[in-house]
């Protein structure tokens, strides 16, 4: 079930209405069996691998809290043990069905390279819908009671909504267990300007994902459909409209679930911080998918050692962390080229900051001064969007001949009138121009003037009307219907 | 207190509900195409329908562009004092018929249907996405256009029944006939057609052949609705160069009128023509009547039912008679030759 969809429609109302209907004590069991419900719209059975998931993570917390041993080196080893099990049955279910037939392609194609049999052939599976989420998810409950962060719990029915909680489960954010577990044991009252802001936050979302993600998906796909025929500008505007096509879609998702969570009576972790306002490619990742960040950043990156080591090491943690997120988003090598991309764009930053620091001193140059940001801000936008064309291409001969085509600067292309033969005639074209133009101002504003709780403060006609029209904006505006097939989310694919 | 708040909420949401319905409805409407140039004028036929007075009318005519091209209403009003409206629509299916019917008797209390049939001999078992938009799209919201989504679509979409989920991207093309109220159904769903081609009706004797399955199950839905509601039905054959196959249905539709009481005017039929006074060489334009054809056909109904039922005279027939004007200029123009 698609949050972008008639049957979300009707689950959403319908669940919360019986949420507030139904005793605190029991409520969980609703969440739960609409969790899974939600899950089994997209594959009945595969709701089998999240419950296993589930049951291992939730008997390993229990182990690695029970144990107890006099010699505390002992009992560190057991707990050691039983997180290790934890973490190898998780990833494997994972790899298994993630990354097992890009493994065997890869050991194939060498093998062949060498006139060698490799002996495996590829499995022909669905990936799991969210798997990379919720095993992330369930794996931070283990590491969280090994590491000591949160205690175990013994309710399983909790724990295994914890896992699948519905608004969370296929896109994130990835939570934790010592921020979300105890959340369902609060007693949650009808709240009706919790719910005013978490239906607001929802509307949000689905105006980013409908009327503009999806609209700028239509020039993404036809560039990069067909990368051997375009050059230039249209490259470049294609790979800008993906910047912010994955930046909506990516973060409709997260506000329609924190504001379904939020109506709920539950706070999700916030994802996104105006993420192309970033000044560097570390400020970057401090504002893009901040949950999947400080999970790495959290039980990877810092378990590593993470700066507290040599430089040389330090360096090394950096790459393995990017390496593996690349690797987290997609098995293929595009997605470990985007990722290694970033780990050396934060080596380069990290390297020359010095040197960069000694340039604006001789140069007598104040990082602080607006147009020094601007210029940052644009360095770091070209940065993000050279890695997001290897995200985005599907192999790496198509992402190597777009970037080959876009050094080709056609300047006559963005007068032309071509822009308008990429999928979107001259006035959804200009409107997705200025839809972009709408968010960065949005950006630019909401930190300073705090625009939604502006609108909150407003009467109530005037909060009505304006509802009404994003409303209607969304339904006249939006990208849908019947000439056009409804895009998934994009991040459901990780 | 607290509850004074809670009725002010629950108000406060009232309010909001009404302000996007009424937003909603609006713009629904606006993004609905509005098919108001002739003669491919349905959306002026079918609201038309819906803005006239409930239980005005003595005969509602239904069925697809056979029955708007030859039924004129205001020969029915000269000749017979028949208050009478074709509420049909182009390439309409019986199955959409069957609805359009039940649409018709929520409105009015007619005391006759006339069913067109043409489409007796339809195969298909679903219609081009056009035809269903044309058929479906001007019809209000309601129970009746859920089922007719349900029963023409191949994949039926309950959001079809929503003008703004099929026809929101039109906000390129809007144009000024989108934001005005136009005046509807002046002719009364009539579509008269001012160019002459010569044809001919070939008749065929042959035997009676099944209708298709679909067509089959709608036509006793109609007769059996036509029967519930007390309305008397009557089946016509207008003028048509029916192949040997579509006379095989005739026969069997005969057979279905007779089994069930049901008067069947068929103009595929020499006699039927001839009484008429219809010329085949004079009275087509493509595969159907012109003017003077339907004002022949209609003369021939409009007497049919005059001798079975009786119409009042003395009521108000201004509408029929500004029809007549519209129809008496529309005539006086010069005649395009084919």
């Amino acid at each position: 079930m698609s949050f972008i969809s008639l049957s979300y429609l009707l689950f959403f109302p319908a669940i919360s209405l019986i949420y507030f209907l139904l005793p605190h004590k029991i409520r969980w069991i609703l969440l739960l069996l609409g969790s899974y419900f939600f899950y089994m719209c997209w594959n009945v059975n595969y709701a089998m691998l999240m419950f296993l998931s589930t049951v291992i993570t939730f008997v390993s917390g229990l182990l690695i809290q029970r144990t107890k041993n006099e010699n505390p080196i002992v009992a560190k080893r057991q707990k050691r043990i039983y997180l290790w099990l934890s973490l190898i049955s998780n990833l494997s279910i994972l790899f298994f069905f993630k990354y097992f037939n890009f493994v065997n392609t890869t050991f194939l194609d060498l093998f062949s390279k060498f006139h060698m049999e490799w002996g495996f052939e590829n499995i022909n599976i669905l990936l799991p819908v969210g798997i990379s989420f919720y095993t992330f998810q369930a794996l931070s409950y283990s590491l969280d009671v090994y590491y000591g962060k949160t205690k175990a719990t013994h309710h399983f029915g909790k724990y295994a909504l914890f896992v699948s909680f519905f608004p969370q489960l296929v896109a994130g954010p990835i939570e934790r267990s010592w921020h979300l577990l105890p959340q369902f044991n609060k007693v949650v009252k009808f709240d009706y300007d919790r719910v005013k802001r978490g239906l607001s936050l929802i509307l949000w979302g689905i105006f980013k994902k409908v009327v503009i993600a999806d609209r700028l998906a239509v020039v993404v796909n036809t560039v990069y459909g067909n990368p051997e025929k375009y050059y230039g500008f249209e490259v470049i505007i294609a790979t800008i409209f993906f910047a912010f096509q994955i930046y909506c879609d990516f973060s409709a998702y997260t506000d329609i679930a924190r504001g379904s969570a939020r109506v709920l009576g539950f706070d999700l972790m916030k994802n996104f911080r105006r993420p192309y306002f970033a000044t560097s490619i570390p400020d970057f990742w401090r504002r893009w998918h901040i949950s999947l960040t400080t999970w790495f950043r959290d039980y990877v990156y810092i378990p590593l050692g993470g700066n507290r080591v040599s430089t040389a090491k330090w360096y090394v943690n950096i790459m393995i962390v990017f390496l593996i997120s690349g690797l987290w988003h997609g098995a293929a090598w595009t997605f470990i080229i985007w990722g290694v991309l970033h780990g050396f764009f934060q080596l380069i930053d990290i390297y020359t900051k010095n040197i960069r620091g000694k340039f604006n001193l001789f140069f007598g140059i104040n990082s602080e001064k607006i147009d020094v940001k601007i210029f940052k801000v644009l360095w770091t936008f070209f940065l993000v969007c050279f890695a997001w064309v290897f995200f985005r291409a599907g192999t790496l001969d198509n992402a190597v001949n777009l970037i080959q085509h876009a050094t080709y600067l056609n300047f006559w292309k963005i007068t032309d009138g071509s822009f308008y033969n990429l999928g979107l005639d001259s006035k959804d074209f200009n409107l997705s121009l200025l839809l972009i133009l709408m968010l960065l101002f949005f950006w630019s504003f909401e930190r300073k003037f705090k625009i939604t709780e502006k609108i909150y403060k407003q009467h109530v006609i005037t909060r009505y009307i304006l509802y009404t029209s994003v409303i209607i904006f969304i339904l006249i505006f939006g990208y849908y219907g019947p000439q056009y097939d409804p895009s998934n989310f994009i991040y459901f694919q990780f | 207190m607290n509850r004074k708040r809670h009725i002010y909420k629950i108000l406060h949401i009232v309010f909001f509900l009404l302000i996007f319905l009424v937003s909603f409805y609006t713009i629904d409407q606006l993004f609905l195409p509005k098919r108001v140039d002739f003669p491919y004028n349905v959306t002026d036929k079918i609201k038309g329908f819906y803005e006239l007075p409930d239980n005005s009318l003595d005969v509602v005519f239904i069925g697809s562009s056979q029955a708007f091209c030859t039924i004129n209403p205001y020969i029915f009003y000269k000749e017979a004092n028949i208050k009478s409206y074709v509420f049909s629509a182009n390439e309409q299916p019986l199955w959409i018929s069957y609805y359009y019917m039940k649409e018709a008797l929520k409105h009015q209390n007619p005391k006759v249907i006339v069913l067109e049939t043409l489409y007796i001999s339809e195969g298909d078992e679903f219609k081009k996405d056009g035809v269903n938009k044309v058929n479906i799209d001007d019809i209000p919201f309601s129970k009746n256009k859920m089922e007719m989504v349900k029963i023409a679509e191949e994949k039926p979409n309950i959001l079809n029944t929503v003008s703004i989920y099929k026809y929101h991207d039109r906000w390129k093309n809007l144009i000024s006939t989108d934001f005005y109220t136009y005046n509807y159904g002046k002719l009364k769903g009539f579509t008269p057609l001012e160019k002459t081609e010569e044809k001919s009706i070939e008749i065929f004797s042959v035997n009676p052949q099944p209708l298709p399955e679909k067509n089959k199950i709608y036509l006793d839905k109609i007769i059996q609705l036509s029967k519930d509601e007390g309305v008397d039905l009557v089946f016509t054959y207008n003028p048509y160069n029916a192949n040997k196959s579509r006379q095989s249905h005739i026969e069997t539709l005969k057979e279905i009128a007779s089994n069930n009481n049901i008067k069947f005017i068929n103009f595929i039929d020499s006699t039927t023509l001839k009484e008429a006074n219809f010329e085949v060489k004079t009275d087509f334009e493509g595969g159907h009547t012109n003017l003077a054809g339907a004002n022949k056909v209609s003369k021939y109904i409009a007497n049919y039912l005059k001798n079975i039922y009786k119409f009042d005279a003395n009521r108000d027939f201004t509408d029929y008679v500004e029809m007549g004007k519209i129809l008496e200029a529309f005539d006086s123009l010069p005649k395009i030759k084919p």
